[in-house]
């Protein structure tokens, strides 16, 4: 990619970079890829908490955002919420294909990604895991605001948009999602190294 | 500060900050494999055949059958407009045979209507 072209796509949008790859443009695709790869893989690492799953999962919904280069209409949803949504349906998939089930009891198990898990960081992991936990153990739709707007950090605008909610809708699920999130969790403080004269 | 030492006291934030910051750097390996499936997409689109946008009048006249149907209809229309301005010419006896010869082809010659009335 030259200097100019990546000065030109620095201010092009997401949807105008998809166009130009659909007429041939790599070096599109090529910033396309380094801007949303790293939030598509975040949002798959924290629905699915296996990194090999969530490397697949990123590369089949690229894959899908390529080949629907073509057909893209610059009027239709945004890359970014487009692609969300590919990536919440393909995690939902692959979890109902590998039947995971985790629970709040499970909060003693190795986090199935190993390389930050040494150490004092078990501590932090354990509650990392035991939030994973609970989340799973929201309403679906709690889950999946609460997940989107304190993991994947989208605004509540965003959320809005791709639940097909109001904002203030979404700011009450959120509200809920945290209030049934600090009850269980709290439910469980000895496990996850809290001291009762803490709280 | 350490790591641990913030969650002294239960704080859902901080445990949510610290399960986006779990999550670990996707590979290098990921990022070309990403780039090389946009590569092969790529190239499918380049190897199908390009189809040219067709303008309508040339699609309308496709639709039509082409050249053998419209010399048809231009042979046939020649002819009907060729009939129907030589008509006295071609068939000089057929307008006053017909009006002479009407009573006789009348269909309703041997039928009383006025019996079907009421």
């Amino acid at each position: 990619m030259s200097k100019d072209e990546i000065h030109s796509f620095d201010a092009a949008s997401d949807d105008a970079l998809l166009v130009l790859f659909a007429n041939g443009s790599q070096a599109a695709a090529q910033e396309l890829t380094r801007r949303l790869m790293p939030r598509v893989f975040a949002q798959a690492f924290h629905k699915l908490r296996n990194r090999a799953d969530a490397e697949d999962v990123t590369q089949e919904s690229f894959m899908k955002l390529w080949r629907i280069a073509k057909d893209w209409k610059q009027d239709q949803a945004k890359v970014s919420t487009w692609l969300y949504r590919v990536v919440e349906n393909a995690c939902i998939d692959r979890l109902r294909r590998k039947h995971v089930s985790s629970g709040l009891d499970d909060l003693g198990h190795e986090p199935s990604d190993p390389s930050p898990s040494v150490g004092e960081k078990m501590q932090d992991q354990s509650r990392v895991n035991a939030l994973y936990a609970a989340i799973d153990l929201l309403p679906e739709r709690q889950a999946i605001a609460v997940r989107m707007r304190h993991l994947d950090e989208k605004s509540n605008i965003e959320i809005a948009e791709i639940l097909n909610l109001s904002v203030d809708a979404v700011e009450s699920l959120i509200s809920r999602a945290k209030r049934s999130l600090t009850a269980q969790l709290q439910g469980h403080k000895n496990a996850l190294g809290y001291h009762d004269d803490t709280l | 500060m350490t790591h641990s030492d913030k969650h002294t006291d239960f704080d859902l934030d901080a445990i949510l900050s610290d399960a986006r910051m779990a999550v670990p750097t996707p590979d290098d390996a990921l990022f070309r494999a990403i780039l090389s499936d946009a590569q092969s997409v790529l190239d499918d689109v380049m190897s199908e055949p390009v189809q040219a946008a067709i303008p309508w009048w040339r699609q309308l006249w496709a639709d039509l059958g082409g050249w053998p149907t419209v010399t048809g209809l231009a042979a046939a229309a020649v002819v009907g407009i060729w009939i129907g301005v030589s008509a006295d010419t071609l068939f000089p006896q057929s307008a006053t045979s017909f009006d002479a010869n009407s009573e006789l082809s009348d269909p309703f010659s041997g039928l009383d209507l006025a019996m079907l009335e009421g």
